[in-house]
């Protein structure tokens, strides 16, 4: 328990905090740009998947992003501590603050009178996933961080332009008219977060 | 050292990644250009949009326009602006409703209350009970005062220019939307006058334009990302000793991997362009197609933007030692990308990034913005070699050892013991 604890308190002060805030920042940014108030379900898509989607980029990619500070990385991986019990316990609390993020902003928006549903709610986190997932999969196979914020980039901007070919991945989908729950996003967000996981937690990795 | 970059950066997957994302915008965007020949407007076809517009619709009527959305927008209490290509609604505090009432009554010459509490013969949108969009006039309504008879046109124009600032900008109130009420679509013989220099000026310039329009939108994203993978990489894969120690000076040190990163980036563009001019002259046989209008214009509209993009990138990650500047130029992308998404053509602002012209004619609107559009290419251009010289003078300070570092175990260093 006290390593549980230890290993908690020391993520979220050198590396959650971190990307936590720029989640929060990016999240206070969005009454610039769009309407929060009296908007009916498919105006409420709007903002949640044009910016707050991106919160999965910012908090789940730099899940391993420690490890690239070779000192880090030779601790990380000589310690007792397994690899992958740090990194499911980054997982398990990147996984609530993503939870919490789009909650609290379908909270505000509700208060301010918009036709919030839990739809809503679970087709932000789904894609938050998603999105989140294939960035620190990338990151996990690659150990490039660019590559890793490239590739989530490439899919959301794909999915602004012709997200409706992209069908049940269109991370959009709300927005372009199908109000659903994007289940299969969740799922495969999940996936893909686990794979990066287990693959970078693998003692046989090296630094490069 | 320039070349040795090259190599580094070609078979990177950063920039696979990039020259894939530019080929598959180039096809899906551009494709129909590349198979389908333009043709002549046909008389009797009714609608000659995708010709252009002309803007001659009277003044007087625009005013008019103008001023009675502006009034309904008031009485409402909020104003609808669209200030980065999102729908938002924008209600004013006292003090800008003040203003706005000044703004009201040097065009109507009512005042607060009467403008708050008259029912003017407005047109308003309504649904019916069969729940279809339906046009209603309010019963016994005060015609509005004519504006041309209280100010001029110009005068119009300014004041208009305060009230879409009272509201924040992308207001129905901008000076693009005012442009855009005075709007028509172009007429059968326009539109044939619009064709005749379209292949008067070659075919090439007018799908040139078009081309660039499409390729600077993710040709002012990507190449940041290349930047930082290559810079981030120094720390990394610790770099930083073999580099510092190195003889070759810093200046030529960051300018080396710059110039590899525009120019394997420029050249990805220009083999499109090349590809383009082949299979546009191919397409159009017989005709007098000026091909060097590809080069041309994809030198002067998209390196500027890469230039500027590789910049962001390289500065912010050699100035913080992390990948922040990816966040910066998507920050700046977004923003860039959707304030001018609602145009056609034209530069939103100076500082505009990715310049639009989303139509192969239009060549007289070009021209009209053609020397803003060299100042905004060559302000780029100069304000990215400005943050090279910047990212040099970081470097070299690095090397010397007097420069902030913000790696992990400076950042978390422990309190000094008391021992």
């Amino acid at each position: 328990m006290t390593k549980l604890v230890y290993v908690v308190k020391k993520n979220i002060q050198h590396e959650l905090m971190i990307h936590l805030g720029l989640a929060i920042v990016l999240c206070l940014l969005v009454p610039l740009v769009f309407s929060l108030n009296d908007l009916d379900q498919y105006m409420v898509s709007l903002p949640l998947e044009t910016i707050v989607i991106l919160t999965g980029v910012v908090i789940l990619v730099p899940l391993f992003l420690p490890e690239q500070d070779k000192a880090v990385f030779d601790v990380m991986y000589t310690k007792q501590t397994p690899p992958l019990y740090v990194n499911i316990v980054r997982s398990v609390y990147s996984i609530l603050s993503l939870l919490l993020i789009p909650a609290v902003f379908l909270l505000a928006m509700h208060l301010l009178h918009s036709d919030v549903r839990m739809v809503h709610y679970l087709g932000t986190v789904s894609s938050a996933l998603f999105l989140g997932g294939l960035g620190s999969l990338t990151f996990a196979v690659s150990n490039n961080v660019a590559v890793s914020y490239m590739v989530p980039v490439i899919w959301y901007v794909m999915c602004m332009g012709a997200g409706k070919h992209l069908k049940m991945f269109d991370v959009m989908m709300m927005s372009h008219g199908k109000i659903e729950p994007k289940s299969l996003q969740l799922i495969i967000g999940l996936v893909l977060l686990a794979a990066a996981v287990i693959f970078k937690s693998s003692r046989k990795i090296r630094y490069c | 050292m320039f070349l040795k970059e090259c190599r580094r950066i070609i078979f990177s997957i950063t920039f696979i990644l990039f020259a894939a994302v530019m080929l598959l915008d180039y096809w899906s965007q551009y494709g129909t250009a590349l198979s389908t020949v333009t043709e002549e407007p046909k008389a009797g076809e009714g609608d000659y949009w995708t010709y252009g517009t002309i803007s001659d619709v009277d003044t007087d009527e625009v005013m008019q326009a103008a001023v009675q959305n502006l009034i309904v927008e008031y009485q409402q209490g909020n104003y609808t602006s669209y200030p980065f290509g999102y729908y938002k609604e924008v209600r004013l505090n006292d003090s800008k409703k003040a203003e706005m009432v000044n703004i009201l009554n040097t065009l109507t010459g009512y005042d607060a209350d009467e403008l708050l509490h008259t029912t003017f013969n407005i047109t308003q949108y309504g649904i019916d009970e069969g729940g279809n969009e339906v046009e209603v006039l309010p019963e016994n309504g005060v015609e509005l005062p004519v504006v041309s008879e209280q100010v001029t046109y110009d005068e119009f124009l300014l004041i208009m220019h305060q009230a879409d600032d009272l509201i924040g900008g992308g207001s129905s109130y901008s000076e693009s939307s005012i442009e855009r009420l005075s709007e028509r679509s172009v007429n059968y013989e326009e539109a044939l006058n619009v064709y005749q220099t379209f292949l008067e000026e070659g075919i090439a310039p007018g799908l040139a334009r078009l081309l660039c329009d499409y390729l600077c939108i993710f040709a002012s994203l990507f190449p940041a990302f290349i930047a930082v993978a290559v810079w981030y990489r120094d720390k990394t894969a610790k770099m930083r000793d073999i580099l510092w120690v190195k003889r070759s000076s810093s200046m030529k040190t960051v300018f080396a991997r710059y110039g590899a990163i525009v120019g394997l980036c420029t050249l990805v563009i220009m083999l499109i362009a090349l590809v383009t001019a082949i299979l546009i002259t191919r397409l159009y046989a017989g005709e007098s197609v000026k091909t060097a209008a590809f080069f041309k214009y994809t030198i002067i509209w998209v390196v500027p933007s890469i230039m500027a993009s590789t910049a962001i990138g390289a500065f912010f990650t050699e100035a913080t030692d992390t990948p922040a500047g990816i966040l910066v130029m998507l920050v700046y992308w977004f923003l860039d990308f959707n304030s001018g998404s609602l145009m056609i053509t034209g530069l939103k602002t100076f500082t505009t990034l990715i310049p639009r012209h989303n139509s192969q004619f239009m060549a007289a609107e070009f021209q009209t913005m053609y020397q803003n559009f060299l100042t905004n290419r060559v302000f780029f251009a100069a304000a990215s070699l400005v943050l090279m010289l910047l990212t040099a003078m970081i470097f070299e300070r690095k090397r010397r050892g007097r420069w902030l570092r913000f790696d992990k175990i400076s950042l978390r260093r422990k309190k000094e013991h008391p021992a």
